[in-house]
């Protein structure tokens, strides 16, 4: 009989061992093909949809960040991290006893008055500050632990072939007091999760507080059965978009500009400033880009941040993050006559001082949670 | 190969219940057969020997080495179990190769070992198959050639044969009788078939609730049963208690429930013994005056044959007779007459129930 | 014994300490560090503070109703799909596993799509009735929060159930039947006892997953509602590490009760299992007009729940909401080089899930031969330490993992083997579980055959045990490879862009609104399931496919 037509039993350490080999080989070979040659690199955290809002957001970073790179040599990485601010907060404050980045961009007016935020924070003044104007500095940070990259106002928005004054007059002037009877059709963005969101938080305890002497905590308990709070700006807008019952989103003064950009022509997207005697506010929110304490290129991260306040950078944001570059020197797109401007508005952020928000904003966040969840 | 010896081994469960002191020599070639009913012990016996249970006390001799902590796969042993558990994924010849295998012999080897094994059991024309594809007996051959396949110095069975009819039970114990004599390994057979144990032991151990009570050759324990429970359990016999009432050089004599039976040998005036009677002993008549009296308590048809129950005063016995013998003379609750052949009495010695 | 029970312990040793070292040790560094933060707040107050009080009751409450919701949807599917015969079973248990790999923000949009107002329901109810207001909505509040909870889960009870009544012995069945049983005793007396364990079994891993939801609750309760993990990650965002610290602890102590609860009310006792040679079924034509109707009925309420969200991923793979077309953009995207570098994310997706997957059920394997031990208290421990990666926030590992060990071994540079690491660790709930039901099957006998033939444990585990457990390594193999390749807490947190897998592509495209390049990620991922779920079913031959 043929030997071989027996089947045999491979040695079980052979067996190991090619299973051992076989991994080590995928591993290494995984490794080598993305392995990456040990370049300069000066690495900044953002938040996720950075400068991505344009019309070739695949090659943003190079034309942007570009120029900077072959000057110094050196890549520059812009690491979106997919969280907001405050998580890339977290994720420095993690990292503090070994930062990888060296610059961080997206620190807003309300985050910078968090603790935890200046500890990972390097103050720094950047040697061309004066492009930007003094009031943004100060609704920014004025001991410059960030300096201000854009800034936007937050606003609600509607689109006027939904909502007009011939159908809602409620829409023209609109109140916060109006808005009570409008929750049915608002959305707007969890205060934990979304900067616009927490910026309606603080624009509605502002008017509430400062204008009208009320309680703030009236307007939620009034609201809370027929307001959508989304996570974030983009399920909030999402929402907005699809579901015909929401038509009011609090989102940013820009979006009938993007709007106008999209379609070509008149936007249908419409701004609804809150309005309260005679005046129409608005809170403005401020981005900045701030130097990690302790981050491996100091001295690259300093270039780094001037550069971001010349028109090199501050070109490119009107058009591709949608917000006011704060280089306000900077020539705008023609369709960015639609967004809401900073001269149409009150700011409600003079109204709310940075004590008063860093002292309250906890009890006011708890406050808030009571009433939602009750 | 090996002579092994059970010394004072002893197993407590968790549940209570314990197994031994076991006290059993397995002479080198030997086939023992450990008997005894279901719960008495025997498997968890032999899967101490195996090496799968910790005895709590005693010694396990191979050879007068102590293996007590040699682990199962060191004790060069080979097993076949009731359920056969053959390795469903290999094939036949894999399976008996197994543990040739695992001792990494050469594979030309391994093949002609496997099929000099596959002669020697019969199954040479199914070294292919599938587990799935042989009968019962079939998986019982291929477990056997397993077992032997490394040239095992003790073989372990565990009531091979119990799972398959009858018919092929007998012609595999014979089998397994042959290939036992032929390659004089050390055989330890369990099982708790009294006629299965006679037809293939050497000696037999009569295990009863974790304790051994007789060891023998199968002669041996049919004709002097040491105690009640061999003389019911392996010959089937019937148990008489009287008392010596005399005795003299030609033997003594018993009494109970008022008759009385000569016996030979000696006995102490007074003893109260107990007697064990086999069924083919006893003979049954309708007549006269000899023997003993007794009343009919039953009676069964079996092949060939009739079980009749019988009384004498308090005690039970029972008897074959055959079916010419015209039993319908015999009625349930008639008096009748039996002989009893005194040389076939066995006395027992241990009169503990 | 001596020397292959040294080599076995500490063999099994190995997933203790890897459990230790990534899920323990991290966690515990997060949780006191936490509680020794003198800014944040004190265990006391948080435990004491009324909001935190309704987030657990809220948080307890519905992971108990999706449980039973769960459960009520799931396990009659697992008598049809047991005692049915139809065509194309095979591919309905297939189409069951997707819900497990896909990404919660994705189910959340395909939920919203078929259930929520302006959805495809609601659409269709609106033309019927020529309404122009939305008049259908269950996919958001505390109704949508649910349904989502089931959509994931009652698949879990399909298959676990089901697995469970392939081996109920159809002798038993059918003696109880000719002894007069009627249907109601003999499912009270037959067939409920024999199913229980895998239904409990089920139940557990549900109310975990409903404890811990975090993304769903988010999207779907506008708002309104907040489990436990929402809070942590409130706190953690917030910089209230003590809170943080807090209430994972109370996460923590409630998930370990529960896990211990459920190891002592004996799920480790053997299933009475027949040899499952067949198992009676029953042809649709057979079945009264009543019965058809209510299976009808059934059949296409869950039909709707669970094919639905997938059917609108599949849409949403190839249309465009913003422009309203039809385009294959977001296939070319995923091919292309673009922002996040074309095919690297797929090619990590695979790379990680395959090593996790291979990690995962060796650890699997591991578990379960201790879970064996005759040692006393190792059997339990094991079974505990077996679900702590599904007690535990994920968001608390993340971020443990990141500052306990990425930082100070300076992986935070190159997080990769810390990724890997995390989606193995999830996977190992599921393959101990898969393993464990394959090995109570093998007789015990067939492995002491082994060893009193001289194999050493090496070569018994090889030879024997290995071959005898490839359906259930490849079930473990399978479920782990779909929880790697889903998961996004830990990954997200510790990705750098060159370790971005499609899950994170696909968050990043909804965040930027490229709707159909996250419908088409998606996608892929759906098939890449499926694919996987049909080689398994192809390569075991026994169809233990539902063994979860």
């Amino acid at each position: 009989m043929n030997m071989s037509a027996y089947s045999s039993h491979r040695n079980p350490k052979v067996t190991i061992a090619a299973i051992a080999i076989a991994v080590v080989i995928i591993v290494g070979a995984y490794g080598l093909v993305f392995w990456q040659a040990p370049k300069p690199t000066l690495t900044v955290y953002t938040y996720d949809s950075f400068m991505l809002w344009g019309s070739d957001p695949d090659n943003i970073d190079e034309t942007v960040f570009g120029p900077f790179e072959d000057e110094y040599g050196i890549e520059v990485r812009i690491e979106r991290l997919n969280t907001d601010a405050n998580g890339i907060i977290s994720k420095l404050v993690a990292e503090q006893s070994n930062p990888v980045a060296d610059v961080v961009i997206g620190i807003d007016n309300i985050l910078i008055l968090q603790a935890q935020a200046k500890q990972v924070l390097e103050q720094y003044t950047p040697s061309n500050i004066d492009l930007v104007e003094h009031s943004i500095i100060d609704a920014l940070d004025p001991d410059h632990y960030v300096t201000p990259f854009d800034f936007g106002l937050v606003t609600l928005i509607h689109r006027t072939s939904e909502l007009n004054a011939t159908v809602n007059p409620g829409i023209e002037n609109l109140t916060l007091t109006n808005l009570v009877d409008m929750a049915s059709m608002l959305v707007t963005e969890n205060p934990h999760f979304s900067s616009p969101g927490l910026s309606f938080l603080l624009s509605q305890i502002a008017v509430y507080e400062k204008l009208m002497n009320a309680d703030w905590r009236d307007w939620w308990r009034a609201v809370k059965d027929d307001i959508d709070v989304q996570e974030g700006w983009t399920e909030a807008w999402t929402k907005w978009d699809s579901d015909s019952a929401r038509k009011i989103l609090v989102s940013y003064g820009t979006d009938p500009a993007y709007d106008a950009s999209w379609t070509g022509g008149a936007p249908d997207t419409a701004v609804a400033p809150i309005y309260y005697d005679g005046v129409d506010y608005a809170w403005m929110q401020v981005e900045g880009i701030g130097l990690v304490k302790n981050g491996p290129n100091p001295t690259l991260a300093k270039a780094f941040i001037d550069y971001c306040l010349t028109a090199a950078v501050q070109d490119n944001i009107a058009l591709n993050q949608w917000m006011f570059p704060a280089n306000t020197n900077v020539e705008l797109d023609p369709v960015f006559d639609y967004a809401l401007q900073l001269d149409d508005v009150s700011l409600l952020n003079e109204l709310l001082t940075g004590t008063e928000i860093a002292t309250n904003l906890e009890s006011w966040l708890n406050a808030y949670d009571e009433i939602m969840l009750g | 190969m090996v002579n092994v010896t059970i010394d004072g081994m002893w197993k407590e469960f968790s549940d209570g219940t314990a197994i031994g002191p076991i006290d059993l020599e397995v002479r080198d070639g030997e086939l023992i057969v450990l008997l005894g009913p279901s719960g008495s012990g025997k498997t968890t016996t032999l899967r101490m020997v195996a090496g799968f249970i910790r005895p709590d006390r005693g010694r396990l001799l191979f050879d007068d080495v102590n293996v007590m902590h040699v682990p199962p796969n060191e004790r060069k042993i080979g097993m076949v179990v009731q359920s056969v558990a053959l390795f469903p994924n290999m094939d036949v010849f894999q399976n008996i190769a197994f543990a040739l295998e695992v001792r990494e012999w050469p594979h030309e080897k391994v093949v002609r070992r496997v099929e000099e094994l596959s002669d020697l059991v019969g199954i040479r024309n199914l070294l292919h198959r599938k587990i799935t594809e042989i009968s019962g007996g079939e998986g019982q051959r291929v477990a056997l050639a397993r077992a032997l396949a490394h040239g095992p110095e003790l073989l372990l069975l565990d009531e091979p044969l119990s799972a398959l009819d009858p018919n092929l039970r007998e012609s595999l114990q014979m089998e397994i009788r042959r290939i036992q004599k032929e390659l004089r390994v050390t055989t330890i057979y369990v099982t708790h078939n009294q006629d299965e144990a006679f037809a293939i032991a050497d000696r037999i151990a009569v295990l009863n609730e974790g304790v051994i009570n007789q060891v023998g050759t199968p002669s041996d324990l049919y004709d002097r049963p040491l105690n009640r429970f061999v003389a019911t359990f392996l010959g089937r016999g019937s148990i008489l208690g009287g008392e010596v009432t005399s005795c003299d050089d030609k033997g003594f004599e018993v009494s109970f429930d008022g008759q009385t039976m000569h016996l030979p040998g000696y006995q102490e005036v007074g003893n109260i013994i107990e007697l064990s009677v086999k069924p083919e002993d006893i003979t049954v008549t309708r007549f006269g005056d000899d023997g003993l009296e007794a009343t009919v308590e039953s009676i069964v048809s079996q092949p060939g044959r009739y079980r009749v129950q019988l009384k004498i005063g308090k005690h039970s016995l029972h008897t074959f007779i055959s079916a010419n013998t015209l039993p319908e003379q015999f009625r349930p609750g008639e008096r009748i007459r039996i002989t009893i052949d005194p040389m076939e009495v066995a006395i027992l010695a241990d009169t503990s129930p | 014994m001596r020397r292959g029970g040294a080599l076995r312990s500490s063999l099994m040793l190995i997933p203790f300490i890897l459990l230790i070292g990534f899920l323990v040790y991290p966690v515990a560094i997060v949780l006191i560090q936490g509680l020794l933060q003198p800014t944040g707040s004190s265990f006391q107050e948080v435990v004491g503070s009324s909001l935190t009080q309704r987030i657990i009751l809220f948080t307890v409450g519905q992971a108990l109703v999706s449980t039973m919701v769960a459960m009520v949807l799931g396990v009659p599917g697992a008598f049809v799909l047991t005692k049915l015969q139809f065509r194309g079973k095979n591919t309905t248990r297939a189409l069951m596993t997707v819900p497990f790999i896909l990404p919660p923000i994705v189910v959340v949009v395909g939920f919203l799509e078929v259930f929520g107002p302006g959805g495809i329901i609601d659409s269709i109810l609106m033309a019927l009735l020529g309404s122009d207001t939305s008049m259908f909505n269950i996919a958001t509040g505390y109704i949508g929060i649910i349904l989502a909870h089931a959509f994931y889960n009652a698949p879990l009870f399909i298959l676990m159930v089901s697995a469970s009544l392939e081996r109920l012995n159809p002798d038993i069945e059918e003696m109880a039947q000719i002894h007069g049983a009627t249907f109601t005793q003999r499912l009270r007396r037959i067939i409920v006892p024999h199913i229980r364990i895998s239904i409990l079994a089920a139940s557990i891993l549900t109310f975990l997953f409903s404890f811990m939801s975090f993304p769903i609750v988010l999207a779907l309760g506008e708002g309104s509602f907040m489990t436990i993990e929402v809070q942590i990650w409130n706190a953690f965002r917030f910089f209230d590490y003590g809170e943080a610290a807090s209430l994972a602890i109370i996460q923590l102590l409630i998930t370990m009760t529960l896990a211990y609860a459920y190891i002592r009310t004996g799920v480790r006792e053997r299933e009475v299992t027949g040899r499952t040679s067949y198992v009676r079924t029953v042809n649709i034509a057979d079945l009264s007009t009543p019965t058809k109707i209510l299976l009808i009925v059934y059949s296409s309420i869950l039909l709707i729940l669970l094919v639905g969200p997938i059917l609108a991923i599949i849409r949403s793979a190839v249309y465009d909401p913003n422009t309203h077309v039809l385009t294959l953009r977001g296939f070319e995207s995923l091919l292309n080089p673009g922002m996040d570098g074309g095919l690297i994310p797929m090619v990590n997706s695979l790379f990680y899930a395959s090593l996790a997957t291979v990690f995962s059920v060796i650890l699997g394997l591991l578990l379960v031969f201790s879970q064996q031990s005759k040692m006393r208290l190792i059997p339990d421990l094991t079974s505990m330490v077996t679900l702590l990666p599904l007690g535990v926030s994920a968001i608390t590992i993340a971020y443990g993992l990141m500052i306990a060990i990425a930082v100070p071994l300076g992986l935070s540079t190159n997080p990769w083997p810390l990724i890997v690491v995390a989606q193995t660790l999830i996977g190992v709930p599921f393959s101990v579980r898969a393993i464990e039901i394959t090995r109570s099957k093998i007789d015990p006998a067939i492995l002491e055959q082994a060893e009193s033939l001289g194999a050493s444990a090496l070569h018994r585990v090889f030879f024997v045990e290995l071959p005898l457990l490839a359906p259930g390594i490849l079930v473990a193999g399978f479920f782990s490879f779909a929880m790697a390749i889903g998961e996004m807490s830990a990954t997200i947190f510790l990705a750098r862009p060159e370790n971005f897998t499609l899950a994170i592509i696909i968050y990043r495209y909804l965040s930027v609104r490229k709707f159909v390049e996250a419908g088409a990620a998606s996608l892929f991922l759906v098939v890449m399931c499926v694919a996987a779920f049909i080689i398994m079913e192809r390569i075991s031959e026994n169809g233990y496919g539902g063994t979860v």
